[in-house]
């Protein structure tokens, strides 16, 4: 172990005494609770300039004098450009939030908010609905969030029947299986799709967007999405706790298996119904809780509701480019996953992480 | 196709910047919005577009574009299969869009007469059999 962070933990160490460490600390958590403000100005900077930017009346920016006077930049702003940036705050913070959580309850940095069979399930609910029911967005979302739940039910109770390995070897192997499951079924609908209509559906569908949204769908998914932001933020600080072993953690005073479903089952609740509504929108929940330990630090206090504001911003900018940079839409999953797995690496191969606390 | 067939009827498809690769492209309200276009031609592959077409002019938001405020929102026809798709009815449909596009130069669009005449000359359909069976399928905004 010669990294930069082994020798920081050993200068620290040998340079001051245990209440120069404590003051450390207390300076880091300012510095983090500094930065979380900071997040959270700049995502309320963002979402509002936001509502100036799209297509109408010129590409890129509207001006807000135009607003005064002009009823259909009126009625763009407050029907389309709102719920969408709404939907896409939401989007992120579920996403953001998710993806921590389950990154520290697996204790694994590579788990996204899909994973557990979410993802695959609810593509395998909206490509079935578009085939077999039409394509009526309720029917879409309705299925995909029953199918994200499903895939989430069937890794827990595949889970469980296995007999083999830990808990976490047992989960990650249902939700493998669940997911390949799911993805073979949207493989044989697209296969059966007629390529006229229902085949650019589902893939435009797959490559996950936001611009069908109306304020319907915001106010659908909040109640649900809010809710289930609200447990994880409670429980913010056990999640600590969870990241540790079994036996220390159970040591430590908490009920593993009954907090670690609740969490659980939160995050994948939150996912699942903003993917059922947004499509398949990758590497939010994968590459945010990576940079916003980076930012604030690995204490779940402060980077879980990091991970939440990093979230909303990331995905507000980039459905920003979605509907505004040509004149077509860009997918959002193709945004996301472009930027994030870009800025994974970045992150990967920039400053390795300092230790604290 | 559908960008053919404008330019056949003597239209200006606003879209060409967007759709250069061929294929579907998605835009949003805003980009029509700022297109502004004078006439809005909706095709729907599963009903009648000419039910979306209504639907869309009792949208607050559809409403204020000039198109729908000047009622010009139509519904592309279709009988079993849309006119705008690339089998011989796209005739009918280039006659169609034509009229709605230039009234006032096409003087008028017989639906019946053109189709009874179309499935006569190209399938041998007699027009009793026509009336019954392909008449009834007719979708889109023709009277």
């Amino acid at each position: 172990m010669s990294t930069p962070s082994s020798t920081v933990a050993a200068e620290a160490r040998a340079s001051v005494s245990p209440i120069g460490a404590l003051d450390q600390v207390q300076a880091l958590r300012r510095q983090g609770q500094r930065r979380l403000w900071l997040l959270a100005a700049l995502l309320i900077a963002v979402t509002s300039a936001s509502l100036f930017i799209g297509r109408y009346p010129r590409p890129y920016w509207m001006s807000p004098w135009v607003l005064g006077e002009d009823a259909m930049a009126q009625q763009i702003v407050w029907a389309l450009r709102m719920p969408r940036v709404l939907m896409a705050v939401l989007l992120g913070a579920a996403l953001g939030g998710a993806g921590i959580t389950l990154q520290m309850i697996f204790r694994n940095p590579l788990v996204e908010p899909g994973f557990l069979g979410v993802s695959q399930g609810a593509a395998f609910g909206a490509a079935f609905s578009i085939v077999f029911l039409g394509s009526a967005s309720l029917y879409v979302q309705g299925l995909a969030m029953l199918f994200a739940f499903a895939g989430l039910g069937l890794s827990y109770f595949l889970a469980q029947r296995l007999r083999y390995g830990g808990w976490v070897l047992r989960l990650v192997l249902a939700g493998v299986a669940v997911s390949a499951i799911f993805s073979a079924g949207v493989g044989l609908l697209k296969y059966l799709a007629d390529p006229l209509t229902e085949l650019p559906e589902i893939t435009y569908w797959l490559l996950g967007g936001l611009w069908s949204v109306t304020w319907r769908d915001p106010l659908l998914v909040a109640p649900v999405v809010l809710s289930s932001l609200t447990v994880l933020l409670l429980m913010r600080w056990r999640l600590n706790l969870l990241a540790l072993n079994e036996e220390t953690s159970h040591s430590l005073g908490v009920r593993p298996v009954f907090e670690r479903a609740l969490m659980l089952t939160a995050a994948v609740a939150a996912t699942a119904s903003v993917v059922a509504i947004a499509g398949i929108v990758g590497w939010v929940g994968l590459l945010v809780p990576h940079i916003v330990r980076r930012l604030v630090g690995a204490n779940t206090q402060l980077s879980l509701p990091a991970a939440m504001l990093g979230g909303a911003l990331f995905v507000v900018l980039c459905d920003d480019l979605a509907r505004s940079m040509t004149a077509g839409e860009i997918p959002l999953g193709i945004l996301t996953s472009l930027l994030g797995a870009a800025g994974f690496l970045f992150v990967l191969a920039g400053n390795p992480i300092r230790t604290r606390e | 196709m559908q960008t053919r067939l404008v330019e056949m009827s003597g239209g200006t498809p606003v879209w060409t910047d967007v759709a250069d690769s061929g294929g579907w492209t998605v835009v949003n309200l805003e980009q029509i919005a700022a297109w502004d276009p004078d006439v809005i031609v909706i095709v729907h592959y599963r009903g009648d577009s000419s039910e979306i077409a209504a639907s869309l002019v009792e949208n607050a938001t559809w409403q204020q574009l000039r198109a729908v405020q000047e009622g010009r929102i139509y519904g592309f026809p279709a009988d079993f299969y849309s006119w705008d798709q690339p089998d011989v009815r796209w005739t009918l449909g280039l006659r169609w869009l034509a009229n709605t596009l230039h009234p006032d130069r096409m003087g008028g669009f017989d639906v019946v007469a053109e189709m009874q005449r179309f499935y006569a000359d190209l399938y041998g359909l007699d027009a009793a059999t026509v009336e019954t069976t392909i008449l009834p399928a007719l979708q889109g905004s023709v009277e």
